[in-house]
């Protein structure tokens, strides 16, 4: 290849006194400016800058005409030079909240725990957490033990084997639970979540429960005699706009956007159906399911999974999903200072912490401020 | 009606051009992540790689209905970026700085002095691009262009039918749902 220097025609650019031809010259100089060189953007910076971009189109766009601006007097730019002193001001004290924020963490919130309120077919209701007598809650039909790792377990005892009911276990924001139902099905209750389910399951064909919220179920495989056969009995999450049915497997359902449900399979088979489709799921699958498509996909089990083992683990969502994920754990509100928050969080930290501790990671692995506010967390730049 | 993803280059020009907002959506899709990257090798600067890129299509956006773009969509979007970033040079006098360095060559094929007329030197680019890409990034892209050739384009390189080419198409899109479906789908909920 044959090579050219156009130092001359490069030096004159700046200039603007070059010919056409030079200035073609330019431009393939520029061309080939650093083009075979590895670029060093991440995937993050890209589609950052491709937010940023999208959300600065969307803006209305000052446009002036040219011609018009010719005709400009002197007066009319001095009357928009006294506008635009005023809009400064204007904008000035509106926006003096949102000088850059200052990381603040007076006042410490302390994570979540173990707890949820039984509401019973008869309306009683029982909160039960670690410091409730195992007693008392064991008139209700509730056993409280330990399980393996320590942790404590409610079981729902199935003494009352033929009662009709529906009993409905709930989580607040901050509060989280694992339930043992009578068929030995374990529900891991992530917080501000609810699990209705009956006292009994022996009389159906199914055995059926509805989710709201988010939860992770391990179902036992149960059968039934049938006219003298053995058969299985299917194992149905209703939630807002779909059923999940099984027979026996480990799988998470995230609902708390009744508009956007994710149903994720650990092992074993499900179905998922809702008014519209129906998806088979193979482990490590996950399904989106917006009412109108189910659209399937890989899952992130760790990702998924990371609630009910006790951490919050984020692999790439922005900081609106880390903050619900946050704020239904710590019981806080959240309050953002400015609409164009952007970055994704790679974050795995365990849900024990106090807040602090959280938002100081978070602010680590990005340019987020964050500042506590009794129960509410502003987040700003 | 196809949906703006299904649509070639040409035509999601004159839909636009017709103040199709949906097809000038579909063009920042395609094309925002490419000429960001060439804008960022050229100025080093993510700041003014942002505003390049920004000043570009909000121009598209501003005149769409008046454009006469003669060349085809791509060339004409690498050019307006190219120009802009000669002028950002020009104000910065950055010239000034690559000739102290000694860096004022250029490779010259003898034949073609003019720059990106040729749709085969744009695609070099647009290659050249996607080469750069983080690899999870390139692959998902990589997919999504290959999409993008008219059917034409893509039966005159293969030597085969355009019916052929759209048979192939709608195959490899299908299984590209099934494998990728999700990756896809939450592109489309981030964007």
């Amino acid at each position: 290849m044959e090579k050219e220097n156009i130092k001359d025609i490069l030096q004159k650019a700046g200039k603007k006194d070059i010919t056409p031809q030079e200035e073609d010259k330019v431009r393939l100089w520029l061309l080939q400016l650093h083009q075979q060189e590895p670029s060093t953007l991440s995937e993050e910076q890209i589609k950052e800058a491709g937010r940023h971009i999208w959300t600065r189109l969307q803006q209305p766009q000052p446009t002036i005409d040219p011609v018009v601006r010719r005709l400009w007097s002197r007066w009319v730019a001095a009357v928009a030079m006294v506008c635009c002193i005023a809009a400064g001001a204007l904008y000035y004290f509106n926006m003096s909240d949102n000088t850059p924020l200052e990381s603040v963490y007076g006042g410490d919130v302390t994570p979540g725990k173990t707890g949820a309120t039984l509401t019973l077919a008869d309306g009683t209701q029982i909160h039960i957490d670690d410091a409730q007598s195992g007693d008392l809650a064991e008139q209700f039909g509730v056993k409280i033990s330990k399980d393996a790792d320590g942790q404590i377990i409610y079981e729902i005892n199935d003494k009352e084997a033929h009662a009709i009911g529906y009993n409905t276990l709930t989580t607040t924001r901050g509060e989280q639970t694992k339930v043992r139902l009578p068929d030995g099905t374990l529900v891991f209750l992530n917080a501000l979540s609810s699990l209705r389910y009956p006292t009994s399951f022996a009389d159906n064909t199914e055995r059926t429960v509805s989710l709201s919220g988010e939860g992770y179920f391990q179902v036992t495989k149960a059968y039934q005699d049938i006219a003298g056969k053995k058969q299985v009995q299917t194992f149905v999450v209703e939630t807002n706009q779909q059923k999940v049915r099984v027979l026996g497997t480990r799988f998470n359902i995230n609902a708390f956007n009744p508009d956007l449900i994710v149903t994720t399979l650990e092992e074993g088979a499900v179905l998922v159906s809702s008014t519209e489709a129906t998806q088979r799921l193979r482990p490590g699958e996950q399904v989106h399911n917006n009412g109108q498509q189910m659209i399937l996909g890989q899952a992130n089990m760790d990702e998924v999974l990371g609630w009910k083992d006790g951490n919050f683990i984020f692999m790439g969502v922005g900081i609106h999903t880390v903050m619900e994920q946050v704020s239904r754990w710590y019981d806080v509100d959240v309050v953002y200072n400015s609409q164009q928050i952007g970055g994704l969080f790679y974050v795995n930290i365990s849900r024990d912490k106090n807040l602090s501790e959280i938002l100081s990671v978070l602010e680590k692995t990005s340019g987020i401020r964050f500042k506590i506010e009794g129960r509410r967390v502003i987040v700003g730049t | 009606m196809k949906t703006p993803p299904d649509i070639d280059d040409k035509e999601l020009l004159s839909r636009m051009c017709a103040g199709d907002h949906l097809a000038f959506q579909e063009i920042y899709q395609r094309y925002h992540e490419l000429l960001y990257i060439f804008a960022y090798r050229k100025l080093k600067d993510e700041v003014e790689a942002r505003d390049v890129v920004h000043d570009v299509f909000a121009w598209l956006l501003e005149k769409g209905a008046s454009l006469s773009i003669n060349s085809t969509l791509s060339s004409y979007l690498y050019k307006s970026v190219l120009n802009k970033i000669f002028d950002i040079f020009r104000k910065k006098d950055t010239f000034q700085r690559y000739v102290d360095r000694g860096e004022y060559y250029i490779d010259v094929d003898s034949k073609e002095t003019d720059y990106l007329i040729r749709e085969k030197d744009v695609r070099a680019l647009i290659d050249n691009e996607i080469a750069a890409m983080p690899p999870r990034m390139r692959e998902v892209y990589e997919l999504k262009y290959r999409q993008h050739l008219t059917h034409e384009e893509i039966a005159q390189q293969l030597g085969i039918s355009p019916e052929t080419v759209k048979t192939h198409i709608k195959h490899a899109t299908k299984h590209l749902k099934d494998k990728l479906g999700l990756v896809v789908f939450i592109v489309y909920l981030l964007n």
